[in-house]
């Protein structure tokens, strides 16, 4: 199914912060993390190990997560990745931006596996807003979007409809509609990106109240 | 999706003024709060709002216990969930897209036009879909709520339909597909699982037509003159031929599709099984399995044969045709009905008159009706141990219920005065078969015994009954709920039970043997029984499947010697499967038997298959023992006798022996194809040729889709001198399996009738085989002896004993395909070398 082989192909692309993350904090130096990222994508995409898995059941953040945790396991496939040195390169990764990724001043405490998780969900979301952001930007909304951002994604100031209406100045029942709208259509675009990654349609709504607990806990 | 892009290299650590949580501090050019992105993606706007119930605009999925939906059924483009209509107060079935199709714009566009279809047909046989819908980008379609089952889990359920109400079915379906052709709709993927069955308020069966997922328009050929090809759309099984060539399909297809429901409902089984291909192949022969529909009126199989016709020309033309020639059908199944119910009442009458008459009769006329009634009695110490029932509620526990009926089955065929029939033989039955009498004729048994299995957790209910096969009436029934770790304790008070009930005597060791409580580890004991589920289905990925969980086992309980004999028997049959080389294989299957016995000598299984392993690697000897120590050990065990007879005995040319054990084998496993086809290839190796044949024959009847008895019924034919009889069967089989052996008969048989330029072809063709895949040696030296070129047959024979790559070679003595190589010094030396004592 060579399709399949090349979404899924796409699917490790987008997920690899979430990788490179918690094989950091299961202690591997960076150089060693960023070649074990690479070489666990590469064992996982050539083994098929995916076929293992049930299409119909399941979701792919807990299965790449198992899946990570056997490689390392194996002492053989993880000292080979370590020893080929990098020689293969699945995602384009420097290290200054593998480790921003990896922000080790966040979440100290956290579990390798719970790192997973918080990475894993701000992965989806930011990747959700840069679609966002680049669909308005094709349509020539760049600005608006910028301005009305912090309605959808918070920040560290509370955004108020009368500031906005005086920034984009635009009536304020106007920009009520832009964020609606906005958020509708953000709301659209990470069901859509979760949508791939789970097996029924109930479980988008799991998955997403799934990843608001992770965040909880970590707070 | 590419954070890279809004890196920031000095990390801020703040909260957010909207939840109060920390801002993602790094990666972003602009600080962003997750857990805001997240509550918008949930639609929660103001965070103190709780999270709504899954709800798809009014429609709010209904929750099980656990919390999760109720699922009503899951398939290719959609989950259909058990839901309530928020503004009607009412239950409904909405269909809900597969998240996998969100982003595909085709998949989208299939899902509307099946609602879209579905919503146009208003008609009392099809479901009714009143609402399409989206929200949040994703689409719904709600659906009138079907109380009831599908056709499929029904008939899995309760085995084959009555002919008249199966008949009735059919024309309800008829009726749909009128409904549909009106509107110019062929729905392309009817079957069982697709019809939901409903009872009325009188009790009367309503069949509804579900799922028009693949519904497309037929095309007007009339006006454009061009029929559309598309790829394989639908379910192999139940697909038409024109469906299979991706061919334009009309009402004609849905036809067939319905011929092969028909078909399912009377029989519980399929006319066509297999790979994709393989049912293609079947369909394409045009040979059906009448033998399937034994007792059915000949007016209906002859409407089946004309539904299931290769040409849709021949079939019946549109639904409305197939309605009527259906009722006729219908007149003529009752009428049936009616004489057998009068039959049966005769019969009683006349059974009745019988009995009073023998009371009243002479001694003489006593003796004479028990001689000829005692002729058919079967033992009474003999016992069929039906599927258990799995009642968890959960489909993925099936392993556990059939698990628990093999190790009762394996307990009791440990106690020598008991017969029992082994399981491949019954496994095809329903848990609660309503003939009983008849199958425990078939099967030549005195008693049943079924059962249910319900587990939850780390407890289990085990429900059990014995039932007397002459009448149908319960000797014993009990119910066990246990703890799981105490299931060999249930299993062995049912095996004590049954044996005292029938009386059976039991030795000391026996009663040690069925009181074995093999393993302290009850996740050891369910990794053992998914093992053994998937050895049951016998196919290379689930054989390979198998060997993982046996080895799990092993690793909960290393000293548990089932799992090991597991082991050794997955393996042992894998290269059988062609899914592992022999050089591969057998040494681990050897390893696993003997640490099996190191750790239990009285393992039937692992005897047996070492005996196998040993007869593989030319040990007679060797393999006798262990087979007779299998044997001793487990006197039903159906498996140990056929190998037997058919390996070493038949071998070393004990062939009185050989066929006894063949037929002990077929007594107790009565339905195995396997066995009943290698009675006949004993007969043929100790050249009663005409019994062979006769054998071969009748398991040709049982499953006439059975290369393998095609293959040796044409070896027994051509040795017979009936070679031209013998090349149709050659060819039937090479229709049905890609054997090189079945190439090698033929190029042989073509040089024995003299075709000699055909059989050099052939034997091209075999040596092309040769350079893609593994071909017998065996099979080269057969070609070559038809083609008089015995020293090259010799030096295939030798290369054979020297690779030691086939187990053919054992056969080197006594097979009469071999016959004019005989005196040839060479050969005679090989023969020498294969039975040296090893």
């Amino acid at each position: 199914m060579p399709e399949a082989a090349s979404a899924l192909a796409r699917l490790c692309e987008l997920y690899w912060p979430p990788i490179y993350s918690f094989v950091r904090r299961r202690g591997y130096a960076p150089s060693d993390a960023q070649d074990l990222t690479q070489s666990f994508f590469a064992f996982f995409l050539r083994t098929k190990a995916y076929a293992r898995s049930d299409p119909l059941h399941g979701k792919f953040r807990s299965f790449l997560l198992a899946s990570v945790k056997n490689f390392l396991s194996d002492n053989w496939d993880r000292d080979q990745a370590i020893k080929r040195g990098g020689d293969y390169q699945f995602v384009s990764l420097d290290q200054e931006t593998a480790e921003a990724f990896y922000d080790a001043a966040s979440a100290p405490d956290s579990t390798a596996e719970r790192l997973f998780e918080l990475r894993w969900a701000k992965t989806v979301t930011a990747g959700a807003l840069n679609s966002l952001c680049k669909e308005l930007q094709a349509e020539g909304k760049l600005k608006l979007f910028e301005q009305l951002k912090a309605f959808l994604a918070g920040g560290s100031v509370l955004p108020s409809y009368d500031d906005a209406s005086a920034r984009t100045g635009l009536p304020r029942a106007t920009v009520k509609t832009h964020v609606h709208r906005l958020r509708q259509r953000y709301r659209e675009i990470v069901r859509r990106d979760i949508a791939r990654t789970v097996s029924a349609p109930h479980e988008i709504d799991e998955e997403l109240r799934y990843l608001c607990s992770v965040l909880a806990n970590a707070a | 999706m590419n954070e890279g892009q809004t890196v920031e290299s000095n990390p801020v650590q703040s909260v957010c003024a909207q939840c109060g949580l920390q801002l993602s501090s790094s990666g972003d050019r602009e600080t962003v709060c997750v857990n805001c992105l997240l509550h918008t993606a949930l639609g929660d706007e103001k965070l103190e709002q709780p999270t709504r119930p899954y709800r798809f605009d009014q429609y709010e999925l209904i929750t099980a216990d656990d919390g999760t939906p109720v699922e009503l059924g899951r398939g290719a483009m959609g989950v259909t969930y058990k839901a309530l209509d928020t503004n009607l107060h009412c239950e409904v079935a909405l269909k809900v897209i597969h998240p996998r199709y969100l982003a595909d714009e085709s998949s989208r566009a299939r899902f509307l036009s099946e609602a879209r279809a579905a919503a146009q047909l208003r008609h009392r046989n099809i479901a009714s879909v009143f609402h399409l819908g989206s929200e949040r980008g994703e689409y719904f379609y709600a659906m009138e709520l079907i109380e009831g089952e599908t056709l499929e889990e029904q008939v899995r359920r309760k085995g084959p339909i009555d002919c008249v109400t199966a008949l009735d079915i059919t024309v309800q379906i008829t009726r749909a597909l009128i409904a549909a052709g009106d509107r110019k709709f062929v729905h392309r993927d009817l079957k069982p699982s697709n019809v939901m069955l409903c009872s009325e308020a009188d009790g009367a069966i309503v069949a509804k037509l579900i799922d028009f997922g693949l519904v497309r328009t037929v095309c007007d050929r009339s006006a454009s003159g061009v029929s559309v090809r598309t790829g394989f759309i639908g379910t192999p099984h139940f697909a038409s031929p024109e469906q299979f060539a991706g061919q334009t399909t009309d009402a004609r297809s849905d036809i067939y599709s319905l011929g092969v429901t028909l078909w399912f409902m009377l029989t519980a089984r399929l006319p066509f099984d297999g790979t994709r291909e393989e049912i293609q192949r079947q369909q394409l022969s045009g040979v059906l399995p009448v033998h399937q529909l034994k007792r059915i009126p000949q007016a209906v199989i002859d409407l089946i044969k004309s539904i299931l016709n290769v040409d849709s020309a021949k079939r019946p033309q549109s639904p409305a045709t197939l309605k009527e020639q259906l009722h006729k059908c219908i007149a003529v199944a009752d009428t049936a009905k009616q004489k057998h119910r009068r039959r049966f009442a005769y019969s009683a009458l006349a059974a009745a008159v019988i009995i009073t008459s023998i009371l009243a009769a002479s001694y003489f006329l006593q003796r004479k009706f028990i001689s000829s009634a005692t002729s058919e009695v079967v033992p009474e110490k003999s016992i069929a141990v039906l599927p258990f029932q799995n009642m968890s509620g959960d489909p993925d526990n099936a392993y556990f219920a059939n698990g628990i009926q093999d190790e009762i089955l394996t307990r009791l065929s440990k106690i020598s005065d008991l017969k029992v029939i082994a399981r491949t033989s019954v496994q095809h039955y329903q848990s609660k078969p309503e003939n009983l009498p008849a199958i425990g004729k078939q099967l030549g048994v005195a008693y049943f015994l079924e059962g249910s299995v319900q587990k939850r957790a780390d407890a289990v209910r085990v429900n059990v009954q014995l039932i007397k096969a002459a009448n149908d009436s319960h000797l014993w029934a009990d119910t066990f709920d246990r703890k799981l770790t105490d299931i060999f304790a249930v299993e062995t008070e049912i095996a004590k039970t049954v044996a005292d009930t029938l009386q059976a005597k039991l030795t000391g060791s026996e009663e040690q043997a069925i009181a074995a409580k093999p393993t302290e580890n009850p996740e050891a004991h369910e990794l053992y029984l998914k093992g053994r589920f998937f050895w049951n289905k016998r196919t290379n990925s689930d054989l390979k499947t198998a060997i993982q969980y046996f080895n799990q086992a092993i690793e909960k309980d290393p000293g548990y010697a089932l799992a090991y004999a597991g082991l050794a028997d997955a393996y042992a049959i894998l290269t059988a499967y062609a899914a592992a080389p022999v050089s591969e294989s057998l040494p681990r299957a050897e390893l696993a038997a003997k640490k099996a016995l190191e750790l239990d000598d009285s393992l039937a299984e692992a005897h047996t298959s070492l005996g196998l392993l040993l007869f593989y690697n030319l040990d007679f000897q060797g393999s006798t023992k262990e087979f007779e120590r299998a044997i001793a050990l487990d006197p039903n065990y159906a498996t140990a006798h056929h190998w037997y007879g058919l390996g070493p005995l038949r071998c070393i040319g004990n062939f009185d022996k050989a066929i006894a054990e063949l037929n002990r084998a077929l007594q107790l496993d009565p339905l195995s194809l396997i066995i009943n086809a290698d009675l006949g290839v004993g007969l043929m190796t100790a050249r009663r040729y005409d019994e062979a044949i006769v054998q071969l024959r009748k398991t040709v009847e049982m499953d006439p889709y059975f290369y393998y008895a095609h293959l040796h019924l044409g070896k027994a034919l051509q040795l017979n001198g009936q070679v031209a009889e013998a090349m149709t069967e050659y060819k039937k089989a090479a229709a049905l399996n890609d054997d090189s052996l079945v190439l090698g008969l033929l190029a042989q048989g073509y040089a024995k009738l003299g075709q000699r330029d055909e059989a050099l072809k052939t034997l091209e063709q075999l040596q092309q085989t040769a350079t893609r895949r593994y071909v017998w040696n065996y099979t080269f030296a057969l070609v070559h002896i038809a083609l008089g070129q015995n020293d090259k047959a010799i030096e295939y024979l030798e290369r054979d004993y020297r690779d030691h790559a086939d187990y053919e070679l054992a056969l080197i003595k006594v097979d009469p395909m071999l016959d004019p190589l005989r005196g040839d010094p060479r050969f005679e030396a090989l023969v020498s070398k294969v039975f040296a004592p090893k």
